[in-house]
């Protein structure tokens, strides 16, 4: 068992291990849970990988949950089939997450994800939402109000936006 | 390069090969295919029960043990308690199938009884001779009643053999279910990840809804049959052997559409024959009414409400479904062909509607 292979087989699965775990950890959505309750969602998670040019999701698919980037670069495009144009809206790397307004119902993705490099990600859905918050109502009613804290501010922040663009015209 | 024919062609190959070896898989390995076709029936209804224990904090393997260990006592006690009273009635039975003047008895009964009742037909005066014609058919009605017993007997004995199997693999399904679905979607591409997860979880909640329903249902009946037979033993005097046990009977037969309703009725009419009795006529009347309006008050008022509408089918669907199953693994597989088919419809019915929104 002291053979290289070995080795760097088990160093390699414990270092993916503490690399969900950290990705948990640092997501806002998970804000709150103590450890013991990450390791409990982390063993909810499903970790994938995409290739370079691959899609995770595309415009208008039905929603059913949100990833977190452990690593590589994800783009965030608004794609419009009829005049095949692509507008880039954003570019997440490592640590940041993405399409979590889907883990509340399965209205369509209002956008594209595209992967510009090789990406593993963290796949978290509604329906493993919906599975702690039966088995574990704590950890589930932690995770929804952080996701309507996270809804809270963005809708602030639009108003905001909204706020400023109409006194801009006055 | 194929053209659009030979590709067709080629598919509809694939497809025949595919089901051709479905259908070589099933016949051959009918015994597997059931043990892990109830196995996932048990998981899909005991997982609530599981999930429930651990929202008071109860680790999932001890969850597991505990429901696990309450299904063991509940088979432990019903078997227990149920042996001796199913050991009686078929010794009762054989003894009575054995006594050759038995037939005779149990046709006159029912000629005297309907002569009394129905005072315009004299069939009494004909008595010899319908004897003579029904005797030979009764006779092999009866070898054939025995047979059947035997059969049945045979299956119930491999399906408790199986119980451990079953078990065993239900405990491991529920045990370590998120590691198992973990390691089954890991093996779906990318492409098809998201709707598959959605699938599996719109399949196993539909099915876990059907299955409580079905087991409400057949619990509802079972009880009802028991009361009214009870009813009819108290205030009518029908006398009725074993109405505990036909009446759990009855309940397990409704498990089977249709046919489960009259197969009820046999289980509660045959021991009255063979027993023989005075007024057999009108306590098969009796009986027949008290298992209609039990079957009246499940379909107007159970199963509505218990039984889900999404794995409705059509009754001809139904009944294609019973045949396969029959012939396939006889009664064990009649009583489990309609939910097996209900976990086919509802994996269609979901791959159809959702795999058109997951299109570009």
């Amino acid at each position: 068992m002291n053979s290289p292979l070995w080795d760097n087989i088990f160093k390699n699965k414990k270092s993916i291990k503490a690399l969900e775990f950290e990705a948990i950890k640092n997501a806002n959505i998970f804000d709150g849970l103590k450890n013991k309750e990450l390791k409990f969602v982390q063993t909810m998670v499903y970790l994938r990988k995409f290739n370079k040019g691959e899609y995770i999701f595309k415009k208008s698919n039905p929603g059913n949950g949100m990833y977190i980037i452990l690593n590589g670069e994800v783009q965030i495009i608004d794609e419009n089939k009829k005049d095949q144009t692509q507008n880039l809206l954003a570019t997440l790397v490592d640590g940041e997450f993405f399409g979590e307004l889907s883990l509340l119902d399965e209205s369509p993705r209002s956008a594209s994800a595209l992967c510009s490099d090789y990406t593993e990600a963290l796949g978290f859905f509604r329906s493993d939402l919906l599975d702690i918050t039966n088995r574990k109502p704590l950890i589930g009613s932690k995770i929804v109000l952080n996701v309507a804290r996270i809804l809270g501010e963005r809708l602030r922040v639009t108003n905001n936006k909204l706020y400023k663009m109409q006194h801009k015209d006055k | 390069m194929m053209t659009k024919n030979q590709k067709f062609i080629v598919k509809l190959l694939a497809y025949l090969a595919g089901i051709f070896v479905l259908f070589f898989l099933i016949t051959k390995l009918t015994s597997l295919i059931l043990i892990i076709v109830l196995s996932i029936l048990l998981f899909t209804m005991l997982d609530p029960s599981v999930d429930k224990l651990e929202r008071y904090n109860i680790p999932r393997s001890l969850s597991t043990a505990i429901v696990i260990l309450s299904v063991f006592l509940f088979i432990g006690i019903t078997i227990s308690r149920l042996t001796p009273i199913i050991q009686d009635a078929g010794t009762t039975i054989v003894e009575k199938i054995k006594t050759n003047d038995s037939n005779e008895n149990n046709i006159e009964n029912i000629i005297l009884s309907f002569d009394k009742n129905i005072p315009f037909y004299d069939l009494s005066a004909n008595m010899p001779e319908i004897l003579e014609k029904l005797n030979p058919i009764l006779t092999s009605a009866k070898s054939k009643l025995a047979k059947t017993a035997l059969n049945v007997g045979k299956s119930i004995i491999n399906l408790v053999a199986n119980l451990f199997v079953i078990i065993f693999i239900t405990f491991f399904l529920l045990k370590d279910e998120r590691q198992l679905k973990k390691g089954l979607i890991n093996l779906i591409p990318n492409k098809h990840f998201e709707l598959s997860l959605n699938l599996m979880y719109k399949i196993q909640k539909q099915l876990a809804a059907y299955l409580k329903g079905q087991f409400l249902a057949a619990t509802s009946v079972g009880v009802l049959s028991t009361l009214g037979l009870f009813i009819l033993n108290t205030f009518f005097d029908a006398n009725i052997p074993y109405f505990v046990l036909i009446g759990i009977l009855a309940g397990l037969a409704n498990l089977i559409p249709y046919v489960g309703p009259a197969v009820g009725i046999v289980f509660a009419i045959t021991p009255v024959i063979f027993m023989g009795s005075e007024n057999l006529l009108f306590i098969i009347i009796l009986i027949i009414i008290t298992f209609s309006l039990v079957q009246m008050i499940d379909n107007i008022l159970v199963s509505p409400i218990v039984v889900g509408k999404s794995v409705d089918m059509h009754p001809l669907a139904v009944f294609i479904v019973l045949i396969i199953g029959g012939s396939l693994l006889g009664m064990a597989g009649m009583l489990f062909a309609v939910p097996t088919a209900g976990i086919i419809k509802v994996t269609i019915s979901e791959i159809i509607t959702n795999a058109s929104k997951y299109k570009d």
